[in-house]
């Protein structure tokens, strides 16, 4: 049989639902952000660690011109070289609908049979676009067939729709149209999804390749290394044997050599993962001071009963093991909730992030040891909030329990927020009362605060990093004052191809610049990996710097440098001011840092930094020879760039220029980055929300129990002749108040976490400090939002204190 | 740790409502003062008291509101603490003991009846009964509702036993309420204004109650302002601004103040006789002016043939010794406390009964016209004699 004090719990539980249902949510929610945060990313992290190196990836890839099998071969001679596999990527266009194209690229394999590296598997039936009828498909592809890269289906508008295996897509790679049967769907785990890529993708054979293209060379070499192949200095000096030996027959090479073993986008995972957690835990912080509040509630509307249990023989002890019961089932019925939510949500969550990244996760349970977390969190957080009001609540004496409270418990008001009050005039009478009751708990009050001021810093600081990313990409992009950026395999005289693209409609400047992959001798002898060097005509109108430190070129500048923050990350000594010694194409020059720029996106590997041509042209031996054009084009749509784009890789093609696979429109390049932007920005969006939930349980809270400890008192203001809607104003002017206050104080405070957050955001995730714009508009949205959090949180216990009765309320004891 | 037990120590033991050591007097209230700070200054609620209640006693508490009354209920429930003086019930020193045991001393030895019933409203009838034994553990689980039952049985509130407080009367809760207060079987009960929150044929119910557990040896202390329920008790303290007064001085000399009273109530001493003891003895000289508290005395004379001779049986209210006191004479009769029962007196020596003359002429007249009616109906008694 059960005792009745634990009958009593329970009941109180059972009869109090909705404050009962205010303290599990609020205890729900911390344990749900942290669990559900957790699991997303221990899955994410674990699964991305033990899946991608089964694919075999590539240590290092090579981007020479034109090559065939012979290269190849020669490549995996190479001492050192485990293995090596050459492809050929090209970018085109898919037609969707009649009038509508988007960006699509092929890879072509020499031998589907023998895939070595970064494999590519034949993908049976698959559960994303059952309607595709994958199973259907074969491998390899025939002649005039292509096989889709699965993530391009994950995306509605990448591919035409309906589609199946045996029908029939349109491509367009150098203006040429041409009909390709999908003949099924691959998998190709290392490459990056099409979501991301915002563009589809396939496999087809040389073959087909050449039909399409006209031309059937590889310019992309994959390779693995014999030994060390978890050490990267191994691999990337491997990697610049390879790129050395090529080169040295006069093509350009850049190269790429990503973290051994690792996904490309982990680090991102593991940065969102740190942000997240952060957040997590912020939330569950706030949950904890909502289960003080709470709990204080509950302790203040029993204080009472308290009284008299313990004149009827209740110890002390016996009170607080009863409470902290009450907080145990309280932290149990919040487990129940939390536990399924947050594992149903990261089990979404992670099969949205497989997809997004295309990864296949056979094992998205919760992990056992984070199902611990979550119920130690879950039962020791309320545990530990409330022990302390507990032991305070209960170790009340009979005396005071059981002596009258509600009117006369206000000591005199002395404290410098009474006195302010009392300074103010033209205020209605209520509405002071509202104001004076604000401060008349001045603990509880602090504590309400605190929590609103959390989760509006928090939700404010989101929006601040939002906004600080946005600006970032605004930066960026207004340093690429470019629409089409066409690469060259090597460098062509600027009198060849710069008319060539004057040619195309729709051409309204064309500017020519110098490229290199020089390295940094460093002081101690020892190389720097090689990065992107531009060399910019003097008052170059297609790049808008965005400073960092120091001062752009200057026309008659000549052997200054301008640095960008990304070469700066491996090459951290560099000041402005400094003499550094650059290798480019082996020969030694000196060059003067006179400024650090931000720059977004990367052309194949580390930078840029940037040079006056001139100056660049004669040390280089290149005078009148240029390694890339930048465009303007009419007008500044993706489609718009891309026709361009596509018209020009055509006219160069056939003036024998080649245009190297690292050419761009500018639109594409942030449609990328903006949709990376844009997910981060989500989530943490979901934990902002979060965190105004919980606040707006704590504010309801507060309301509830002041409300409560006033009945009397608002018996007597009725007694008095206060309406009810006098009565409802008084409470709801308390609660918007609050609310205000808090939004205002969260705004202050917003200013410098938003800093804090956004430069945590930039290093975490582009290991790079965000151009800090402070939200205005998330600002405003938040005092918006607790105004309206406030008035709804304040609205129950306003409409219950205007139901009170006379009668009720001076009978009630 | 706070959640360890603390075995309270030297508490009274009590079996079946008796203490076993044998001695009558079970609360003793000694000199206590009780004073709370409050925002507007110190404020002193009890001055002093002294209050005895002995063991089966059924003593009524009563004054106005503010007068000190709860306070001293709180005193004796160690619901609140003395702020000099002390509280001893039975063996225990009540004010010496920290709340941990105060709370497990309270739950066995103490019942305690509220005015406003104050039962745990999401527990059922039965469920409240059973919590005292609950948190006291002084009955086996298994045992538990069975007492409870049986107290709700003499309450005649068994069909009730599943409900929930809100859904029985007032009347009934409060007789809930003191079932509760009986669940571990207390010797003592308090009661602060049992009846305030009641009609009056619940609040005699209530009552009837209380007599009957009196009966069955319980001792009851009840706070109420109520002056018809108090005629019905035992014994009524009347307590004014945190002062005890002598309900029998007040009996006795009806044209006294209550600030009168209070100022006479300091210079009393009580005093017990024992059935068949002289109080005075004829001839000897008088100390003392004496009023009955409680039981009679017996006024022996020796008559003409020198027997000695019943004149007359004082009552409770009665006083003597005013004629010795007023003459400066040796004592004219003997005095003898009455068979069956314990005679209780309130004594004045010589400055404390010309201090209550001088505070009003009209009972200084009263006094003397008592004391010439006595002399003459003495020389009567003696044939004429002048003694």
């Amino acid at each position: 049989m059960i005792a009745p004090r634990w009958i009593k719990v329970w009941r109180d539980l059972w009869t109090n639902k909705l404050r009962t249902l205010l303290v599990v949510l609020s205890i729900a929610v911390g344990v749900f952000a942290v669990g559900a945060v957790t699991q997303t990313f221990t899955i994410v992290g674990n699964e991305l660690a033990i899946s991608y190196p089964k694919a075999n990836p590539a240590a290092a890839t090579l981007y020479p011109s034109g090559f065939d099998n012979d290269l190849v071969a020669m490549v995996r001679r190479m001492p050192g070289i485990a293995d090596a596999e050459g492809r050929a990527l090209i970018g085109g266009q898919i037609q969707i609908a009649p009038d509508n194209e988007r960006l699509f690229y092929i890879f072509a394999l020499d031998n589907f049979n023998d895939i070595r590296i970064s494999k590519i598997r034949p993908q049976g039936a698959y559960a994303a676009a059952p309607d595709f009828h994958a199973e259907r498909g074969h491998w390899p592809p025939a002649d005039r067939e292509i096989i889709l890269e699965r993530s391009s289906l994950l995306v509605p508008g990448l591919v035409p729709h309906p589609l199946q295996v045996g029908d029939s897509i349109t491509v367009k790679f150098n203006n040429r149209e041409r009909q390709l049967t999908v003949a099924g769907l691959a998998y190709h785990p290392t490459f990056f999804p099409a979501p991301f890529a915002n563009a589809a993708y396939g496999f087809v054979t040389l073959d087909t390749f050449e039909w399409l293209t006209g031309s059937r060379t590889m310019d992309m070499l994959l390779i693995t290394v014999a030994d060390k192949s978890h050490d990267q200095e191994h691999i990337k000096a491997m990697a610049d044997q390879v790129k050395s030996k090529l080169e040295s027959g006069g093509r350009t090479v850049y190269a790429e050599v990503p973290q051994p073993g690792r996904h490309p986008l982990q680090d991102i995972f593991t940065g969102m993962l740190l942000l997240l957690n952060l957040l997590g835990f912020g939330s569950l912080l706030l949950s904890g001071f909502l289960v003080v509040n709470i709990i204080n509630a509950v302790l203040a509307q029993q204080v009472r009963q308290i009284g008299i249990m313990k004149a009827i023989g209740a110890r002390t002890s016996q009170m607080i093991g009863m409470y902290l019961g009450m907080v145990l089932l309280f932290g149990v019925l919040a487990l129940i909730v939390a536990i399924p939510l947050a594992s149903a949500v990261a089990t979404e969550a992670t099969n949205y992030l497989a997809g997004f990244i295309n990864v296949d996760f056979p094992n998205t349970g919760t992990p056992p040891e984070l199902l611990a977390l979550e119920i130690i969190i879950g039962i020791a957080l309320p545990i530990l909030a409330a022990l302390f009001p507990i032991i305070g609540g209960t170790r009340i004496t009979v005396r005071e329990a059981i002596s009258d409270y509600g009117l006369g418990q206000v000591a005199a008001r002395t404290g410098w927020t009474d006195r302010l009050i009392d300074k103010i005039r033209g205020v209605s009478r209520p509405t002071l009362i509202s104001l004076r009751n604000t401060f008349r708990r001045k603990g509880r009050l602090a504590l309400t605060m605190l929590t609103l001021i959390l989760a509006g810093t928090i939700f404010i600081s989101v929006n601040s990093v939002h906004s600080s990313m946005l600006l970032t990409l605004d930066d960026a992009w207004k340093s690429w004052n470019w629409d089409v950026l066409i690469t060259f395999e090597r460098a062509y005289r600027t009198d060849l191809v710069e008319p060539l693209a004057k040619e195309v409609p729709g051409v309204t400047a064309v500017e020519s610049w110098g490229g290199a992959s020089p390295r940094r001798v460093r002081p101690d002898g020892s190389e720097s990996e090689a990065f992107t060097l531009f060399a910019l005509p003097p008052n170059s109108q297609m790049m808008v710097p965005t400073m960092v430190e120091g001062r752009w070129l200057l026309p008659d500048d000549e052997n200054a440098l301008v640095i960008s923050l990304d070469v700066l990350k491996a090459e951290k000594d560099i000041q402005v001011g400094d003499e550094i010694k650059l290798k480019i194409a082996g020969r030694e020059s000196m060059w003067h840092v006179v400024g650090k720029v931000r720059t977004v996106g990367s052309f194949g590997g580390t930078g840029p930094a940037y040079v006056n041509y001139p100056y660049f042209a004669r040390i280089t031996g290149q005078v009148g020879r240029v390694g890339s054009v930048q465009i303007a084009t009419q007008e500044h749509t993706g489609e718009f760039q891309q026709k361009v784009k596509d018209e020009l890789t055509t006219i160069y093609k056939d003036a024998g220029v080649r245009v190297s696979g690292n050419s761009f429109t500018n639109r594409f390049f942030r449609q990328n980055s903006e949709l990376f932007f844009t997910i981060i920005t989500a989530l943490l969006m979901v934990m902002a929300i979060l965190m105004a939930i919980v606040g707006g349980l704590g504010l309801m809270g507060t309301m509830s129990i002041n409300v409560l400890e006033r009945t009397r008192e608002i018996g007597v203001m009725r007694a008095i002749g206060a309406s009810n809607s006098a009565i409802r104003g008084i409470v709801l002017t308390e609660g918007v108040f609050i609310g205000l206050l808090s939004g205002l104080m969260a705004a202050l405070l917003s200013y410098p976490l938003s800093q804090g957050l956004s430069a945590l955001v930039g290093e975490a995730i582009f290991q790079l400090p965000l151009s800090f714009s402070f939200s205005i508009g998330g600002t405003i949205m938040w005092l918006i939002i607790v105004a309206l959090l406030s008035a709804l949180a304040s609205f129950v216990p306003a409409f219950n204190a205007s139901r009170l009765t006379v009668r009720q309320v001076l009978a009630y004891e | 740790m706070f959640w360890k037990r603390q075995k309270p120590t030297d508490s009274p033991r009590a079996t079946n409502g008796l203490y076993q050591h044998g001695n009558e007097e079970l609360i003793h209230v000694k000199q206590v003062v009780k004073t709370f700070d409050t925002a507007a200054g110190k404020f002193t609620a009890l001055k002093g008291v002294d209050l005895r209640v002995d063991s089966g006693e059924f003593v009524a508490v009563i004054g106005k509101s503010g007068s000190g009354k709860s306070t001293l209920i709180n005193m004796i429930a160690g619901i609140d603490r003395p702020t000099a003086g002390e509280v001893l019930i039975g063996d225990t020193a009540v004010h010496k003991l920290n709340e941990g045991q105060m709370a497990v001393w309270r739950g066995k030895n103490l019942g305690i009846v509220f005015q406003f019933f104050q039962l745990l409203p999401t527990l059922t009838i039965a469920e409240n009964i059973m919590l005292p034994m609950d948190f006291c553990n002084v009955y086996k689980p298994g045992e538990r509702r069975k007492r409870a039952m049986q107290l709700l049985e003499q309450m005649e509130l068994a069909e009730h036993a599943n409900k929930l407080p809100a859904a029985i009367s007032g009347g009934q809760q409060q007789r809930v309420a003191i079932a509760r207060a009986l669940a571990n079987d207390p010797p003592i009960l308090l009661a602060d204004e049992p009846t305030g929150n009641l009609d009056s044929k619940s609040a005699d119910s209530v009552f009837q109650l209380f007599e009957n557990l009196v009966k069955q040896g319980k001792t009851i202390l009840m706070v109420t302002h109520d002056n018809d329920l108090a005629k019905r008790v035992t014994r009524a303290v009347q307590i004014v601004d945190g002062e005890i007064i002598e309900t029998q001085l007040a009996k006795t000399f009806p044209v006294l103040s209550q600030a009168q009273l209070i100022a006479l109530t300091h210079h009393v001493d009580p005093e017990k006789y024992q059935p068949g003891q002289d109080i005075l003895r004829i001839g000897e000289p008088v100390q003392h002016f004496h009023v009955i508290v409680k039981g009679s005395v017996e006024i022996v004379i020796p008559d003409t043939s020198g027997q000695q001779k019943v004149v007359v049986t004082m009552h409770s209210g009665d006083y003597f010794g005013e004629i010795e006191m007023l003459s400066g004479k040796s004592s004219v009769a003997t005095v003898r406390a009455a068979g069956g029962s314990i005679v209780e007196v309130l004594r004045f020596d010589h400055a404390a009964f010309n201090a209550m003359l001088d505070l009003s002429p009209e009972l200084k007249a009263s006094v003397m016209r008592v004391m010439q009616e006595r002399v003459a109906e003495n020389v009567a008694a003696r044939g004429g004699v002048s003694p």
